[in-house]
């Protein structure tokens, strides 16, 4: 499949993809000259490992707009190797890490890449597991960011409009 | 055809759509996500996706109380135990007489189509411009030529844009040499959803699939859900693959097979010499093991597929 160039959108959510099949899928993204737009790995098994891989991917892959990685196992590991990917990272536009488990670390490593991106407009970090603490961080970097113009907080732990306000 | 398999049962009288016209084709099926199916927010339906569900036969006895009910919606759905022609006659005198109703979806579900209710449909899609998808989920007829004689008149018409045939029992090669000539003939036909059908008789499998590999074929989509590949399905599919030009969108979700290796050849044929552009295979019915090296294998080659749904299958 490695040499694949015509497909756009692929859909391989709840299919028990772990951080192992993570890993090939990462090899896959990072081929050049690959086409590849939309990728759901929604409702899998992806933890700290796999989202490194998938950010060794999005260091070097210019095609991918569209990531969602919704309801996997997302903490806080993987996410500073993510954030860092996200830094140089100028093809994604959409990102869901929507009913994952990000708690107040993991989001405020998140809000990392915020000044530094400006390509990335939607981003969903609903239903995760931060609270007013650690969304300090993220609502300050965010008026640095030129980018998003979509971003979903909603159930999320205890956020209030006060820190957004801020 | 003999009876189909038995009712789901459901009593609201708004139905969102199934299988056969739920998902425009070419949609790759991602809209809820993320969202656990307890959890999930209202989505809003298109006009065109909802559909008012007549249940009753009492309310399929005046025209007037069809078109106040079926209004506010793009389509009917009729579910009623035994359909006559007096019901029919309603129906679709409703439809014909309220134009700017803008109905253009219907469908028969779980019924019974009574020989009189058959003839006037019959005269209905030979004539009518305005039905733009017909279905037929589970339905029956009291003669089972009944079957032939409306799938020609569906050939016939030329507005009717998607037909759905799902959960039939094909026991006789005329099934799929009557589906064959609808594929060829109809000037309008752009989709045919043959979901859930079984082909008791595998001939009328073959029959079926001359059809799609005439070379006058003009079918953009095919949707097999839920079909079962035999030695014989899966040696037609492979051919069908390779030589169809016209197909774009074909939906394999849910297949099964007595043997791995009939889907695992199916599968393979996905290589430089297949043309169809949107894959869908949620959920197969099968250890995707099997399958994942002859497929990944023909994906390295293919040239045209642009969306591929693998939603529900094991990925180890």
């Amino acid at each position: 499949m490695a040499e694949n160039r015509s497909l756009r959108k692929i859909n391989v959510a709840k299919t028990e993809v772990t951080d192992k099949v993570c890993t090939k899928i990462s090899i896959f993204l990072q081929q050049p000259d690959l086409g590849l737009q939309d990728l759901n790995l929604s409702r899998n098994q992806i933890a700290a490992d796999g989202l490194i891989a998938l950010a060794d991917a999005l260091q070097v892959n210019k095609s991918l707009k569209t990531l969602n990685l919704a309801q996997n196992l997302i903490r806080e590991g993987g996410l500073h190797a993510f954030v860092e990917a996200l830094k140089t990272n100028s093809a994604l536009q959409e990102l869901c890490l929507s009913f994952n488990k990000i708690n107040n670390a993991g989001i405020s490593a998140l809000s990392g890449f915020l000044p530094d991106n400006h390509t990335l407009k939607v981003l969903d970090i609903s239903r995760n597991a931060f609270s007013d603490s650690g969304f300090v961080d993220f609502a300050r970097e965010l008026a640095h960011n030129k980018g998003i113009e979509s971003l979903n907080l909603s159930k999320n732990k205890d956020v209030s409009d006060e820190v957004g306000l801020r | 055809m003999p009876e189909a398999a038995a009712a789901e049962g459901r009593g609201a009288s708004l139905s969102p759509p199934r299988a056969g016209s739920a998902q425009r084709q070419g949609e790759l099926g991602d809209e809820d996500e993320g969202e656990q199916e307890e959890d999930k927010p209202e989505q809003p339906l298109a006009r065109q996706d909802l559909f008012v569900c007549f249940t009753n036969d009492k309310d399929l006895r005046h025209h007037e109380t069809i078109s106040i009910k079926a209004s506010l919606y793009k389509g009917i759905a009729v579910r009623v135990k035994s359909l006559n022609h007096i019901w029919i006659e309603s129906l679709l005198f409703a439809i014909e007489s309220a134009k700017d109703l803008g109905i253009i979806n219907l469908r028969f579900e779980e019924c019974q189509l009574r020989k009189r209710a058959v003839a006037r449909l019959i005269d209905f899609c030979r004539s009518t411009n305005i039905i733009e998808s017909l279905g037929l989920i589970k339905v029956t007829f009291e003669d089972g030529q009944d079957f032939k004689r409306l799938v020609e008149a569906v050939s016939s018409n030329q507005k009717i844009r998607h037909f759905s045939v799902q959960s039939a029992a094909f026991d006789q090669d005329y099934h799929g040499k009557t589906m064959a000539r609808c594929i060829l003939e109809s000037r309008s036909l752009k989709e045919l959803d043959l979901s859930h059908v079984t082909f008791d008789d595998p001939k009328s499998f073959y029959e079926m699939a001359n059809g799609l590999l005439n070379e006058r074929c003009r079918l953009g989509a095919l949707k097999l859900r839920g079909i079962q590949f035999g030695q014989l399905e899966g040696q037609v599919m492979q051919y069908i693959l390779t030589r169809n030009k016209s197909l774009q969108t074909l939906d394999l979700s849910q297949c099964s097979t007595d043997s791995p290796e009939n889907l695992a050849n199916v599968f393979g044929k996905f290589d430089w010499s297949c043309n169809v552009k949107t894959l869908v295979a949620d959920n197969l019915n099968v250890d995707f093991n099997c399958i994942v090296e002859t497929f990944g294998e023909a994906l390295g080659a293919n040239l045209k597929l642009e969306g591929l749904s693998l939603k529900e299958n094991k990925l180890k």
